[in-house]
């Protein structure tokens, strides 16, 4: 049949937002993949990244002080940066990602089709996670068996894997959680981006915030002499359980041990509240800085 | 009211003005690019929106289209609300813009396989359309090596592959070979009396062949009229125009002897003609004047009308303008003068 003579449609239904992320989740795969220098150079960023701060974990020494870990500094900040090889680049990925929409015009066209800006960015979060679970996979483990080699120095074996099935099953809830409390902070940054165009700063400094109170750089332990629930408040922040559960478990091998006083179990459930709560609030807040944005017209510019 | 695909009554549209201090303060400033849009579109015709550049057709467009919420007014597209019924507006719309641009290392068909899957689209009528443009043979190229008209016409093919009752169209022939824009203006004519294009062209061309009206919108976003392309040829019955650049200055009687019909330009002097004799007698009255540079003659194009009629009603507002404040001063001179008369008499009777 002709073009030309084809009806139009007057019972059109709009794609839903789960449509949306799953069309966008392909479309990002897809594009990601024909960037494969990209992909080769955030190879060797995760990889340096691991290197530095195992360098600079054995330039530390043991540590000192009260709040050291009961390891070694390497073992300590190469668990931080494994860790956070899973959650940096979704996160910026996402935080820009309407900002690139904006750029190559696509934005208005999408907001005309009720193309949900939430739509968008989960499938961008979904995609990006995908392909830095995959870059975790391809470049932590491999480092490790480089860096394990008695030459750099190292007292005890780097060994991040677990050894016993229970200790995976039970990472697994916090890595979830972690995944799902990350989404939530890289939807409230990127949802600024619709309002405030130049972000590159924001997002880093929300990045540092976030790693330094999940216990990147130095313990959790640390923040209990500013009070003795200081500690157990913030281990209560998905991220920051996640990377306590993930030292705890793969270089303790203590799969008993309590989150400053508090449970396994309480941990998980606190988590799951605070994520509840927050994809309850980030939703709000995206759909508010939306409507803001249209009304202020800096939804889409070029 | 039910035949009107598009209604606009006193729409407004501003912009927050300044740096960040101004939009934290209680009343921040603000510019109206939309200052109370009012017109009527009736089902089956289509629409041209021209004006000066800075008049507000692009946000015009935009706000139509819900990509702008307005600041006041309201506008019905089909009969639904842009602001109470926005998904049922959304799902009856399409707007294409040349900013539209694409994830250049994807294919034209997972392009348009992904704009059909975000906005529930058909995907044989994009590969239809992409046919009868002859595009079918890049189905399978990287957007990267496309050029810009190839790339307008993929615009155009996301636009409709919906299949909108109304396109809201910025420019949708712009860097588009004579060719090929020939096939889509075909194509789109030939939709006419199904779908209804909002446009916002400069090609006098394509809004001659697209549309059925014209929305004339002034500086600072004032609707100005809206003139439907026939009558508006009619209304200026001269279609050519003849541009002198005369050897030093043109006098208004020299020029008129010429030809009655004509402006000045800076130094420039441009005759207006009926038809073709009548700028062939220009012409020869021209040569035989004979103190000029250059001569020009050109055909009138629907743009070169409108902003003419733009001007013509400006001139007429202003003159308006002028004749109010001239009343209003004659009216204060009047009260003035009463009051002065007043006190005078006041003034002898307390002397008395």
């Amino acid at each position: 049949m002709s073009i030309f003579k084809k009806m139009i449609k007057s019972d059109v239904r709009l794609s839903s937002t789960f449509e949306v992320t799953i069309a966008t989740v392909k479309r990002n795969l897809i594009t990601d993949w024909q960037y494969k220098s990209d992909i080769v150079i955030q190879l060797l960023w995760t990889v340096t990244n691991l290197v530095a701060y195992g360098f600079l974990g054995l330039a530390v020494g043991q540590g000192g002080g009260d709040f050291a870990p009961e390891y070694s500094m390497s073992l300590f900040l190469l668990s931080s940066s494994a860790y956070w090889t899973l959650f940096t680049g979704n996160y910026e990925e996402t935080a820009f990602c309407l900002r690139e929409e904006a750029a190559r015009g696509t934005m208005g066209y999408l907001i005309t089709n009720n193309v949900d800006t939430l739509g968008i960015m989960v499938g961008r979060y979904i995609s990006s996670s995908l392909k830095y679970f995959a870059i975790f996979l391809v470049t932590t483990i491999p480092t490790f068996a480089i860096i394990k080699s008695d030459y750099v120095g190292l007292t005890e074996p780097i060994n991040l894997l677990p050894h016993a099935a229970g200790e995976f099953f039970m990472l697994i809830p916090f890595i979830i959680f972690a995944y799902a409390f990350m989404l939530c902070i890289s939807l409230f940054i990127g949802s600024i981006t619709l309002l405030v165009k130049q972000t590159t700063t924001i997002v880093k400094i929300t990045l540092y915030l976030v790693r330094i109170m999940a216990g990147y750089f130095f313990t959790i332990a640390f923040f209990g002499q500013y009070g003795g629930w200081a500690s157990t408040l913030i281990v209560c922040i998905p991220i920051a359980s996640g990377q306590f559960a993930l030292r705890k478990y793969l270089i303790e091998h203590n799969t008993s041990a309590d989150f400053f006083g508090l449970a396994y179990w309480h941990v998980i459930l606190i988590n799951l509240a605070i994520c509840l709560v927050m994809l309850v609030g980030t939703y709000f807040f995206v759909k508010g800085m939306t409507k803001l944005s249209r009304k202020r017209g800096t939804i889409e510019f070029y | 009211m039910a035949d009107e695909i598009l209604t606009s009554n006193g729409l407004i549209k501003e912009f927050p003005t300044g740096g960040i201090k101004n939009r934290f303060t209680k009343e921040p400033t603000k510019k109206r690019i939309l200052d109370g849009i009012t017109f009527d579109l009736p089902k089956g015709l289509s629409l041209a929106l021209l004006g000066p550049n800075g008049s507000g057709k692009t946000t015009l467009l935009k706000t139509l289209s819900t990509i702008y919420a307005p600041d006041g007014g309201e506008a019905q597209i089909c009969g639904y609300d842009i602001v109470k019924e926005i998904k049922e507006v959304r799902k009856r719309i399409s707007f294409v813009t040349p900013a539209l641009n694409f994830q250049k290392k994807l294919t034209l068909k997972q392009t348009v396989a992904f704009f059909v899957k975000v906005t529930n689209g058909d995907m044989a009528l994009a590969k239809d359309f992409i046919e009868e443009l002859q595009l079918d043979h890049l189905w399978n190229t990287k957007l990267e090596i496309f050029s810009e008209g190839q790339r307008a016409i993929t615009r155009l093919c996301i636009g409709l592959q919906k299949n909108p009752e109304i396109l809201f169209a910025d420019e949708p022939t712009n860097g588009i070979d004579f060719r090929r824009k020939q096939i889509v203006l075909d194509f789109l004519e030939k939709q006419g009396r199904e779908r209804t294009l909002v446009l916002v062209d400069h090609d006098p061309e394509v809004v001659d062949i697209l549309c059925d009206k014209i929305l004339l919108i002034a500086l600072g976003g004032k609707v100005r009229g809206m003139v439907d392309v026939e009558a508006l040829h009619a209304k200026f019955n001269y279609m050519y125009d003849i541009m002198v650049i005369p050897k030093g200055q043109m006098k208004d009687k020299e020029a008129e002897e010429i030809w009655p019909k004509y402006e000045m330009i800076g130094g420039m002097c441009r005759f207006f003609a009926s038809n073709r004799m009548e700028a062939s007698d220009i012409h020869e009255k021209i040569i035989e004047w004979g103190r000029f540079i250059d001569i020009k003659t050109s055909g009138i194009s629907i743009e070169d009308i409108t902003l003419m009629w733009l001007a013509k009603h400006e001139k007429e507002a202003e003159e308006k303008l002028i004749e109010e404040r001239r009343l209003n001063a004659e009216a204060k001179a009047k009260a003035m003068a009463r009051k002065a008369a007043q006190k005078a008499r006041r003034n002898k009777s307390k002397k008395k």
